[in-house]
C-alpha cells in the first residue's frame, strides 16, 4: 500500500504541496483510504455509464463555457442545470456518500472535457477543464490520481484537500472524479 | 598500493570489502524477496477479496434480482421465492460477516469498506426486506411495478460497488504486479550492480593486496635465490614499513652480518688450513712408519688433534718398543729351548741306542738262558740218564757182589760186564765231558752275562745276580763234572784195575767182591753225586728258566723303557719343532716391529 502511494506520488509530484503542519508523507498516509475510495467510486459502472453518456453528447467547448458562465452567475438560485447536475441519480449517490461520510465534504464528476456530470454539493463552477485538479488528473487521456493542495476555507475554518481520480473505461480516461476530503477530520481521527 | 599499512590491515580491508559485498548482495536480495513475498501476499489477499465479493454479488443477483425478475416473469412460485429470499438473506449476512471478519484487523480496510459498502449493504438488506414484503403480499402487479422501479435501486449499488471493487482490485493488483516486477528488476539490477561492484572492488582490492604482498615476497625470495647462487652483495632493499618490510630489513641485516662474518671465517679458515697442513705433514711422516715424529701443537682447533696424535705416537712407540724387547727375549728363549731340545734329542737318541743295545744284549742273554735251560734240561736228562746208568751200574755191581760167587761162571760175563762198565764209564766220561763242556760254557756265558749285566748298569743288576748264580752253578757244575770226571776216571782206573785184577780175581774175589762192594758204595756215592748233579742241573735249569723269565720281564721292561723313550723322543721332537716355530714367530714379530722407526729405548 505504502509503496503504491509512493508510486503515485512519484507520478504526481508536481501537484503535491507541503501542508501547514503535515509532511507530504503524512498527508499521503492520511488520504490513503480516501484515495482508494475515490478510485473505487471512479470504477462504479453506473458512474462510468453516466460519464460516457455525457461524453457521447460531445458538448462543444463554447457551450460548456456558456454553461459555466451561467453556473457561476447563478448565485444562490439553482438553475435547471444546477438542479440537474446536483439531483441526478449519480448526484444522489454522491449525496448519500457525503451524508454518510463525515470526512467527505463533496463529490463531483466531470466528463472528458471537464464539464460536470454530477456533483454534490454544488460546485462553484460548471467547468473544471481549466483547473489543475482536472487537467492533472485527466492528463490528456492518461488518467492519474491527483492530490490537490491543502486549502484552508476561511468561511468554514476547515482545511480541505481534493483528490482527483480518473474515470477509466476500457483503458481510456473518460472523465475525472473529484473527492473533497476534510483533512481536519482525518487528522482528528489519528 | 597501501604498502605502508600492515598486511593484517590490508587483509582485513579486503575481507571486509568482500564481506560487505556479500552482505550487500544478501541484503538486497533479502529486501527484494521480502517485498515480493509481501506483494504476493497482498495480491493473494486481493484475489481472495475479489473472489469473496464476487460470490456475495452473485448471491445477491441470484437470490434477489433473479428472484424479482422471475417472479415478474412468472417463472417462480411465491413460496419458492420466499425460500430463496430467506436463503439469500442469510447467505448475504453470513458472507458479509465473514468478509468483515477477514478485514477486521486493518482499520484502514475497515474504513474503506465502510466508505464503499456501508450504504450498499444496508440497501441490500432493505432490498431483501422489501422484496420479502412484496412476495408476502402475493401481489404480482405491485411486485412488477416494484421490481421495475425499486428493486435495482436496492441491489445495484452493492453490485456496482462489488464490480468497482473487483476492477479496483484488478487495477491495484496489476499495479502491484507491475511495481513488483519493476522493483524485482531494480533489485536484480541492484544485485547485479552490487555483484559487479563487489567483484570489481574485490578484484581491485584483492589484486592490490595480493600485489602488495606478493611483490615484496618475490623480491625477498629472489634475493634469497641470488644469495644462494653466490651473490653476496644481493640485498632486498625493501623500503616498506609493513611486516614484509621488517622481514626484508632483518634479512638484509643478516646478510650484511653474514658478509662480515664470512670474512672472519675466511681468515680463521686460512689459519686452520695451515694448522691442518702441518698436521697432515706430520701424519704423512707417521704413515712412513716414523714414530719419532712429533706434531707441533697449534693454538686452534687442530691443537688437541695434534696433541692427541703425539700421545698416540708416543704410546704406540712405547708399546712397540716393549713388544720389540719382549720379542727379543722370546726369540732368545726360544733359541735356548730349541738348542736344549736338540741336546735332549741327542741324549734321547743316545739313550735309545743304549737301550736298543741293552735290549739286544738282553735278547741274547735271554736266548742264552733259554739255551742254558735247555742244555740244563738236557743235562738233567743226561744226568737222569747218568743216574739211571749209575743205578744200573750199581745194580750190576750189586749183582756182581751178589753174583760174586758166580764170578767164575760169569767172569767172562764179568769181564764183558766190566768191559761194558768200562765202556759205560767211557760213555759217562764223554757225557761228563759234555757236561763239563756245558758247565764250562755256562760258566763262560755266566761270565758274559755278568759282564753284560754290568754293562747294562742298574737295569742289569738283577740279571747280574742271576748271572752270578749261574756262574756259581756253572762252577759248581764244573766242579761236579770235574768230580764226576775224576770219579769216572777212578772208575775206569778201578775198572782197569779190576780187570787187571780179574786175573787175580778168583783169588781176589772176595777182595774183588769187597772191591765191588766198595765200588758199589762208590756207585752209590756216584749216584748220589749224580743225583746232586741232577739236582744241581735241575736247579740250573730252573734257575735258567727263572732267569729266562727274568730276562723276558727285563726285556718287556726294556721295551717299555724303549717305548717311553720313543715317546719322550717324539715329545721332545714336537717340543723342538714348537721351539723352532716359536723362534720363527718371534722373528716375524721382530720383523714387523722393526718396520717402525722407534725412538731409542730409555
Amino acid at each position: 500500500m505504502f509503496r503504491k502511494i509512493l508510486f503515485i506520488s512519484l507520478l504526481v509530484a508536481p501537484g503535491l504541496a507541503l501542508a501547514n503542519d503535515l509532511s507530504q508523507q503524512e498527508l499521503e498516509e492520511l488520504l490513503e483510504v480516501k484515495i482508494r475510495f475515490a478510485r473505487h467510486i471512479a470504477l462504479n459502472p453506473s458512474i462510468v455509464r453516466a460519464v460516457e453518456a455525457q461524453n457521447s453528447q460531445q458538448l462543444a467547448l463554447a457551450e460548456i463555457k456558456r454553461r459555466d458562465d451561467e453556473w457561476k452567475n447563478a448565485g444562490d438560485e439553482h438553475t435547471a442545470l444546477i438542479k440537474d447536475i446536483t439531483g441526478n441519480r449519480v448526484a444522489r449517490y454522491f449525496e448519500r456518500r457525503v451524508e454518510n461520510n463525515v470526512a467527505i465534504d463533496e463529490v463531483f464528476l466531470t466528463d472528458n472535457q471537464g464539464a460536470n456530470v454530477a456533483a454534490f454539493p454544488p460546485t462553484s463552477d460548471y467547468w473544471q477543464g481549466d483547473e489543475e485538479k482536472w487537467t492533472a488528473s485527466y492528463n490528456n487521456g492518461n488518467g492519474v490520481v491527483f492530490i490537490g493542495p491543502l486549502e484552508f476555507d476561511d468561511s468554514t475554518q476547515k482545511t480541505q484537500v481534493q483528490i482527483s481520480a480518473p474515470i477509466l473505461s476500457q483503458d481510456r480516461t473518460v472523465g475525472v472524479l473529484v473527492l473533497g476530503v476534510s483533512v481536519d477530520y482525518l487528522t482528528a481521527q489519528q | 598500493m597501501f604498502r605502508n599499512s600492515k598486511i593484517s590491515r590490508r587483509l582485513i580491508v579486503l575481507i571486509s570489502a568482500l564481506t560487505l559485498t556479500i552482505v550487500s548482495i544478501g541484503g538486497v536480495t533479502l529486501v527484494g524477496m521480502t517485498g515480493m513475498v509481501a506483494d504476493t501476499k497482498t495480491l493473494n489477499g486481493k484475489t481472495a477479496e475479489a473472489a469473496a465479493f464476487s460470490r456475495i454479488a452473485g448471491s445477491v443477483r441470484y437470490h434477489m434480482l433473479d428472484v424479482g425478475q422471475e417472479l415478474s416473469a412468472g417463472t417462480l412460485e411465491w413460496t419458492q421465492a420466499e425460500r430463496l429470499l430467506t436463503a439469500g438473506s442469510e447467505e448475504f449476512e453470513r458472507l458479509w460477516q465473514a468478509q468483515q471478519a477477514a478485514i477486521a484487523v486493518d482499520p484502514k480496510n475497515r474504513e474503506f469498506f465502510d466508505d464503499t459498502f456501508g450504504l450498499e449493504v444496508e440497501l441490500v438488506r432493505q432490498g431483501y426486506d422489501e422484496l420479502s414484503k412484496q412476495v408476502a403480499a402475493r401481489d404480482i402487479d405491485q411486485l412488477l411495478v416494484w421490481v421495475v422501479n425499486d428493486l435495482h435501486g436496492y441491489a445495484d449499488p452493492f453490485l456496482n460497488s462489488a464490480d468497482a471493487l473487483s476492477n479496483l482490485s484488478s487495477i491495484e493488483a496489476a499495479a502491484i504486479y507491475a511495481e513488483s516486477d519493476r522493483l524485482a528488476n531494480v533489485y536484480l539490477m541492484a544485485v547485479a550492480l552490487v555483484i559487479l561492484v563487489g567483484f570489481l572492488a574485490a578484484s581491485i582490492l584483492g589484486s592490490g593486496v595480493y600485489k602488495s604482498i606478493s611483490g615484496p615476497i618475490a623480491i625477498i625470495s629472489d634475493t634469497v635465490k641470488r644469495v644462494a647462487a653466490g651473490d653476496i652483495e644481493a640485498r632486498t632493499r625493501l623500503e616498506t614499513s609493513d611486516e614484509l618490510g621488517e622481514l626484508a630489513d632483518a634479512f638484509d641485516n643478516m646478510l650484511d652480518e653474514r658478509v662480515s662474518s664470512m670474512a672472519r671465517v675466511s681468515e680463521d679458515n686460512d689459519n686452520l688450513n695451515n694448522s691442518v697442513i702441518t698436521l697432515l705433514e706430520a701424519v704423512s711422516d707417521l704413515s712412513d712408519r716414523d714414530l719419532t715424529v712429533r706434531v707441533p701443537i697449534a693454538e686452534d682447533v687442530t691443537g688437541p688433534v695434534a696433541d692427541a696424535m703425539n700421545m698416540l705416537t708416543t704410546e704406540t712407540a712405547r708399546v712397540l718398543g716393549q713388544i720389540r724387547q719382549i720379542s727379543n727375549q722370546v726369540a732368545d728363549a726360544a733359541t735356548t729351548v730349541e738348542s736344549q731340545g736338540g741336546k735332549i734329542n741327542q741324549l734321547a737318541d743316545e739313550e735309545r741306542v743304549i737301550i736298543e743295545d741293552t735290549m739286544n744284549k738282553l735278547d741274547e742273554a735271554s736266548k742264552a738262558m733259554v739255551l742254558i735251560a735247555r742244555q740244563a734240561k738236557i743235562s738233567n736228562e743226561i744226568a737222569a740218564k747218568a743216574t739211571l746208568s749209575t743205578e744200573e751200574a750199581l745194580e750190576t755191581v750189586t749183582r756182581t757182589t751178589q753174583g760174586m760167587n758166580e764170578i767164575r761162571e760169569t767172569i767172562a760175563e764179568t769181564e764183558k760186564r766190566i768191559k761194558r762198565l768200562g765202556e759205560r764209564s767211557q760213555e759217562i766220561n764223554s757225557v761228563v765231558e759234555i757236561i763239563n763242556n756245558i758247565a764250562e760254557r755256562t760258566h763262560i756265558l755266566s761270565l758274559n752275562a755278568s759282564m753284560q749285566a754290568a754293562a747294562a748298569g742298574d737295569a742289569g743288576r738283577g740279571f747280574a745276580v742271576v748271572a752270578n748264580e749261574v756262574q756259581r752253578l756253572a762252577e759248581s757244575s764244573r766242579d761236579s763234572t770235574s768230580e764226576i770226571a775224576g770219579l769216572i776216571n777212578n772208575i775206569q782206573v778201578e775198572t782197569a784195575e779190576t780187570m787187571a785184577a780179574m786175573n787175580k780175581a778168583i783169588a781176589q774175589v772176595v777182595e774183588g767182591s769187597e772191591l765191588a762192594q766198595a765200588s758199589g758204595i762208590k756207585m752209590q756215592v756216584t749216584q748220589e753225586t749224580t743225583a746232586e748233579l741232577v739236582n744241581a742241573v735241575e736247579q740250573i735249569a730252573k734257575r735258567s728258566m727263572v732267569q729266562a723269565q727274568f730276562s723276558r720281564v727285563l726285556r718287556t721292561k726294556t721295551e717299555e723303557a724303549q717305548k717311553s723313550t720313543e715317546e719322550t723322543n717324539s715329545e721332545i721332537k714336537l717340543q723342538a719343532d714348537q721351539a723352532t716355530n716359536l723362534v720363527q714367530f718371534s722373528q716375524q714379530l721382530l720383523e714387523s716391529v722393526n718396520v717402525f722407526k722407534l725412538p731409542e729405548a730409555s
